[in-house]
This record gives structure tokens, C-alpha cells and sequence, in this order.
């Protein structure tokens, strides 16, 4: 099972907080749609490929005193689906003219981003359960 | 058009749910007993003979590896008490007898196989200590 470095998916969710919030400010749509892109990514290629999970690789880790600790990639790549299932929806919004579905999808994404960067929340620890009891995934 | 407000009403909201969470999990909790006896589970796994312990965990936690070393780290020493770690999806329908509603969940039964309480997410400091503590002192009085 591929093992990352545990710093860097929050590194990733501080960028994204940053991003959403920008999203929201302007209303700008076409910087969701980069974020989405980025949240691709890391769903179908993982965390560690996206552009974040990139600058942390070879910007930031190389300047840590200390090596993080690893963890499964698969937790942060489910939060990276749930980002870009609300990104989508928020896309959507876009394309079918509705500003209240772009900002209600963005601020759901912001507060996932915010939990994680500010409290460490595991996404896949209190939804993945959630979802599959509820027969929305397997 | 900007939207301060909006953002300061999911900021707010935010650290309400992070402060909630942060004050509830790790912590033993007996609200969600219902005095189920292991035997009722309907699983075939071996009982302890001082205290059984369930950890669920599913494959996107990434606090439940950490965990399961500590849980295992600290029974190293001591004998008569089973440990399992089941995967919740796996064994969703006895996840869903349980209220199992995240991971990690790890349910603490007595040695009489009821469910002595259950702390959900990732153990505060000493708290596993002081559980397990808790039920083989329980288990002394019982005697």
C-alpha cells in the first residue's frame, strides 16, 4: 500500500482553504474550476500527484527539519473525492446559471478544507462510514 | 459582489463542529451502551476472559493504524483480555447493531461480555489506560 508523508495532504487542504475562500470572495468561477482540476487529480491519481501535494514534495518537505510520518494515501484521497464531488456540483451550479448551488457546493468544500487544515479532521475517519451505511458508496 | 458574511458563517460553523469534535472523541463514553451481550453479536470471535475489546476501522481512516499499534502496545503485558480489530464494512451489519458510526470506534466488553462503554476516534492521553483499568477493576469488585 503506497505511504505518504502525513504533513502533506494538510499542507494541500491550507492551499485549498486559501483557493475556496478567493473562490467565494470573487465569485469567481474559473478558480473553481482549477481547484476541481486539482481535486481530480488527486481522487484518480493521488494526493501526492496534485499540484499541492507536488509543491509539498519538492518545495516544502525538503526545508522540515524532521521526516513526518507516513500514512496510507487512501484516507487522503477519499477527502480529495469528497472536494471533488462538491467542486462538480459547484461547476454545475455554473453551468445551469444557479449562484446559490456554486456558493452552497464552495462552502461546503471550504468548510471540509478548514477542519482539515485547522483541526486535523479525517474526512474518511467520520464520513466513509457514514456513506457506505447509507448505501451511497460500497 | 463579495461574500464576507458567508465565509464568516462557515468559519464560525466550522470551528464549532472542530471544537465539538475535538471535546467529544478520544473519550470513554457509555452513551451508547445498550447492555448488549457479546454473545448476542452473532459473531465467532474468541472472548477474553478478563475484557474483550472491538476495534472497527475502515480502509479511509487514517488514525485507526495508529491505534491498533497502541491498543496492541499496551496489552503487550497483560493476559485475559482479546483484542479484534474488524473492518466495518466487512462486518457492516454488526457495525450497524453497534451504532458504529465512524472510525476508529473501539467497544470495551466486560468480562461477562457487556459493553462496558466505547471511545470513538483517536484515544486522549492515558484514556485506554485508565479504561482498561476501569473494567478489570470492575471485574475485582464483581469477584
Amino acid at each position: 500500500m503506497m505511504q505518504i508523508d502525513v504533513r502533506g495532504p494538510r499542507f494541500g487542504a491550507t492551499i485549498t482553504l486559501v483557493v475556496l475562500l478567493l473562490v467565494i470572495y470573487f465569485d469567481s468561477a474559473p478558480l473553481l474550476a482549477f481547484q476541481t482540476l486539482v481535486w481530480a487529480i488527486g481522487t484518480f491519481a493521488g494526493p501526492h500527484k496534485s499540484p499541492y501535494g507536488w509543491i509539498f514534495k519538492n518545495l516544502v518537505k525538503p526545508r522540515l527539519k524532521n521526516s513526518g510520518e507516513l500514512e496510507n494515501v487512501k484516507p487522503p484521497q477519499f477527502a480529495q473525492l469528497v472536494g471533488f464531488i462538491f467542486g462538480t456540483v459547484g461547476l454545475i451550479g455554473v453551468a445551469i446559471g444557479s449562484p446559490t448551488l456554486f456558493l452552497i457546493a464552495t462552502a461546503f468544500a471550504l468548510a471540509a478544507a478548514f477542519l482539515n487544515s485547522v483541526f486535523n479532521f479525517c474526512l474518511g475517519c467520520e464520513m466513509y462510514l457514514l456513506f457506505v451505511r447509507a448505501r451511497l458508496i460500497r | 459582489m463579495n461574500h464576507f458574511y458567508l465565509i464568516s458563517s462557515v468559519i464560525v460553523v466550522s470551528t464549532g463542529i472542530g471544537l465539538f469534535l475535538k471535546n467529544t472523541r478520544g473519550k470513554l463514553t457509555s452513551k451508547y451502551s445498550k447492555k448488549m451481550l457479546f454473545s448476542e453479536l452473532g459473531i465467532e470471535i474468541e472472548r477474553g476472559t478478563q475484557a474483550t475489546i472491538l476495534q472497527f476501522k475502515t480502509e479511509y481512516c487514517s488514525i485507526c493504524p495508529g491505534v491498533n499499534k497502541q491498543i496492541k502496545e499496551l496489552l503487550k503485558d497483560t493476559s485475559g483480555i482479546a483484542f479484534h480489530e474488524l473492518d466495518a464494512v466487512e462486518y457492516l451489519s454488526l457495525a450497524k447493531k453497534l451504532h458504529v458510526k465512524s472510525s476508529p470506534t473501539i467497544i470495551f466488553f466486560d468480562h461477562e461480555g457487556l459493553e462496558e462503554g466505547r471511545i470513538i476516534g483517536a484515544p486522549k492521553k492515558n484514556e485506554l489506560t485508565n479504561t482498561l483499568e476501569k473494567i478489570t477493576t470492575l471485574q475485582k469488585v464483581h469477584k
